[in-house]
């Protein structure tokens, strides 16, 4: 054997034993997806062509859970209604908010860490103690939002008693995690190169020109990934209208997922349980996408050049 | 690999072969070896050599003799048969029933009972968790049920114990129950449970508020007009906001009930509430909250719940079942006392039964010694071992008899009323459990959801009616 062909072999054994060593170093998470996420995923495909109860065995009923998910269950399309509006408008509120407070924490003053801090302990908390927070913060009565909107003589609503306010109500408290996306917009700003800033300086641009022109073009990456997650995230929502209204007042803040929750274990219709989280995967995957492809139009990545 | 030099990049190569091939590993299935130890009872005869003294020409000689005996090697006993019985768990709950598995372990040799609580206390957690183990296959022998009830005995979860209750009349001393805990363990005929305690609802009432203005305590024959006369004096409005109210809103199937209407057909496949009694009961609900003002709605409640309010003197009344003084035992600055429910202007009185069902799991595999359990849990000693320690209601009427439950006392409350107008509802037939049904838990949600509009007045009771009767009915006919 020549020495080239040696050198070939010993190569090609070398990318071989590579090549092993990668998927043994994937496997453990290989195994964990395929057990713990692909097996459910393909069970609840096959149980939502059943009438499953987890006692007995599955009944095959084909698409019927499906036609009566579609059309004979005003449920469904009563909590798709609901998620829909609470992500739709609490996702870009705590974009907003998120970076309207990271703005103001990018800067050099005293004490800034603390500050950071503050705002984003509130993220980290949740459970049944920060729902009881919020059902006395809320509390027609009794309650710290309606006591200062009585200072300015607005007689606030019974919010989660209320089945117009209810959902604002829960929208309102989503303001409670802004600190998490707060932290993520001030990685974001601290990469933004201050020489654009300074040339702004020169050219005379105020600071509106500043933020418009320079720091939310320059931050578009971040506050796309902060965008997909955000409606993920808020299309999932379930605990605080489990813990804080049960759905109510008359469904008024009946989550998708609560809803789903409902079918699977409290009335063991896993079957029909099984249709509604792949309604709600396509919905989800298809709000993704299209913020996916309009991604082209509004979001910049450094060094990228687009055609004239 | 270098055979000369053990890198790092080789370190973390073995790292990951090793994780995957634990993770692999772990995956396998687990092979459980069951040894069965069989002891059989053996005859042998076994040679012995005994010293004898015997007298020989006068003279005592010992002598050794070879003697054979027939020796039974006896076994050793059986280890006993396990059974677990679960419940959602507590401090109080766990230290109340340890008595109870203490004095079944000493009565029987053969079964051993292992007290599992879920852990979870009373609530959505514990019926996650019968669900969850019922998917898994390990629930525990015996279990008690919360809700789901119906639909747990509709999908076959539990063993019928019809043919135990009639092998074991000893144990099980059937006639002691309370009619109405006996029914209420029914599903299509057939005993799914034991009854472990339950307490009809009762009416708790602050005696102080009353007596301020001078009313007439609740009795045996106080009507729902008198209530509601009681109940507009004892309500207080400063500034526009309601300070104290007379009564809690009302539980909705005792006045549906006690006005001769039924929530459901006795077969439970048709919703009977847009039937005239219903909404005439449940109208009167609406007017007490809307009309009258003397009921807090749903607003009220959400801020403060009717049992925080009548804790703090600022409600009059509120409908309750017995196991309501672990909380009323601690109000030291009102006087309070038990009412039987009030009667309807009809003079009917039919109040709910709130009940725990003891059940065996059709995946045991003891039946037999789980019976003795359940039967030991639910039985005259077992019911009076944890409940004389707290406020439960036994479901045998011979304890409500008893010295324990009868000379019950805490500081504010009159014990006249606590210990004797819960059993008594019982005896006069008064009392009765919502029947079983395997769509409860969506029927009820219909309702609940439906019934906020009654509560805040913005539908009359005849629509909230004939709508929950419509989508009631779509539920039980599918």
């Amino acid at each position: 054997m020549s020495e080239e062909t040696i050198t070939a072999h010993g190569r090609s054994g070398y990318r071989r034993l590579e090549e092993i060593s990668g998927w043994l170093f994937a496997s453990p998470w290989i195994l964990g997806f395929i057990v713990f996420t692909a097996g459910p995923m393909i069970a609840s495909a096959y149980y939502a062509l059943t009438d499953y109860n987890i006692v007995q065995p599955p009944r095959w009923v084909g698409l019927d859970n499906f036609a009566l998910a579609v059309s004979g269950d005003p449920l469904v399309w009563q909590s798709l209604k609901v998620t829909t509006i609470y992500a739709f408008v609490s996702v870009p509120l705590q974009i907003v908010f998120g970076l309207a407070v990271a703005l103001l924490l990018n800067a050099d003053i005293k004490g800034l860490q603390y500050y950071r801090t503050i705002y984003f302990l509130p993220s980290i908390l949740s459970g049944v103690a920060v729902a009881m927070l919020w059902r006395w913060i809320f509390s027609a009565n009794y309650g710290l939002l309606n006591a200062l909107l009585a200072l300015v003589g607005i007689r606030g609503p019974a919010w989660l008693g209320d089945a117009e306010w209810a959902l604002p109500s829960l929208i309102i408290m989503s303001m409670w995690h802004v600190g998490g996306g707060m932290i993520v917009y001030l990685a974001g700003l601290q990469g933004v190169p201050t020489e654009l800033y300074e040339a702004a300086d020169v050219d005379g641009a105020k600071w509106r020109h500043k933020l418009f022109e320079i720091t939310i073009p320059m931050i578009t990456p971040v506050l796309f990934y902060q965008l997909v997650t955000g409606i993920i995230q808020s299309l999932q929502v379930f605990t605080q209208a489990l813990i804080m209204t049960s759905g109510g007042p008359k469904n008024a803040t009946l989550f998708f997922m609560l809803y789903l929750y409902r079918n699977a274990f409290q009335y063991f219709k896993m079957g029909y349980a099984s249709v509604l989280a792949w309604i709600l995967f396509v919905y989800i995957l298809v709000l993704t996408l299209f913020v996916l492809r309009s991604s082209n139009l509004w979001v910049f990545y450094t060094g990228e050049v687009r055609g004239k | 690999m270098d055979k000369k030099h053990f890198s790092r990049r080789d370190f973390v190569k073995a790292v990951g072969a090793v994780s995957g091939a634990v993770v692999l590993a772990a995956c396998q299935p687990e092979v459980v070896k069951e040894t069965v130890m069989v002891e059989k009872e053996v005859e042998k005869v076994v040679t012995q050599v005994v010293k004898e003294t015997v007298v020989i020409e006068g003279t005592p000689q010992v002598v050794e003799k070879v003697v054979e005996k027939v020796v039974t090697n006896t076994p050793a006993p059986k280890a006993a048969t396990q059974v677990s019985f679960m419940v959602p768990g507590s401090p109080n709950e766990d230290a109340d029933f340890a008595p109870v598995f203490e004095a079944f372990n000493e009565m029987y040799d053969d079964v051993e009972g292992i007290y599992a609580p879920a852990g979870t206390g009373y609530g959505s957690k514990y019926n996650d968790k019968v669900m969850t183990m019922l998917a898994g296959g390990i629930l525990p022998d015996c279990f008690k049920s919360l809700d789901f009830f119906g639909s747990l005995a509709d999908m076959g979860v539990y063993v019928p114990l019809d043919d135990y209750i009639a092998a074991e009349p000893e144990i099980t001393q059937f006639d002691d129950f309370f009619q109405a805990h006996v029914d209420a363990c029914l599903y299509k005929g057939e005993m799914m449970a034991l009854p472990n305690d339950g307490a009809p609802v009762g009416y708790w009432y602050n005696v102080d508020m009353f007596e301020a203005e001078g009313l007439e305590l609740p009795d045996w024959d106080t009507t729902w007009s008198e209530m509601l006369a009681s109940a507009q004096e004892m309500t207080k409005v400063e500034n526009g906001l309601t300070t104290s109210y007379g009564f809690g809103r009302p539980a909705w199937r005792i006045w549906v009930w006690s006005n001769g209407g039924l929530e459901m057909s006795e077969d439970g496949s048709k919703c009977t509430l847009d039937e005239p009694e219903a909404i005439e009961a449940m109208q009167w609900i609406q007017d007490s909250i809307v009309e009258h003002g003397v009921c807090p709605g749903p607003e009220a409640l959400a801020e403060i719940s009717q049992g925080e309010r009548f804790q703090t003197g600022k409600l009059g009344g509120f409908t309750g079942a017995r196991g309501g003084l672990g909380g009323l035992r601690g109000i030291e600055d009102f006087r309070f006392d038990a009412a039987p429910m009030p009667k309807s202007d009809k003079g009917i009185r039919m109040t709910q039964l709130l009940i725990g069902w003891t059940s065996i799991w059709k995946g045991s595999k003891e039946y037999d010694a789980a019976y003795k359990l359940a039967a030991f849990i639910c039985s005259q000693e077992g019911q009076r071992l944890r409940i004389s320690r707290g406020y439960a209601h036994p479901s045998r009427k011979s304890l409500v008899e008893e010295e324990w439950y009868k000379t019950y006392q805490c500081p504010k409350c009159n014990s006249f009323g606590v210990n004797s107008v819960f059993p008594e509802m019982l005896l006069r037939g008064e009392a009765r459990a919502l029947p079983a049904h395997k769509d409860r838990a969506q029927i009820d949600q219909v309702i609940n959801t439906e019934l906020d509009y009654l509560w805040d007045g913005s539908r009359p009771a005849e629509q909230v009616c004939q709508n929950i009767a419509t989508e009631v009915n779509k539920i039980v006919s599918r």
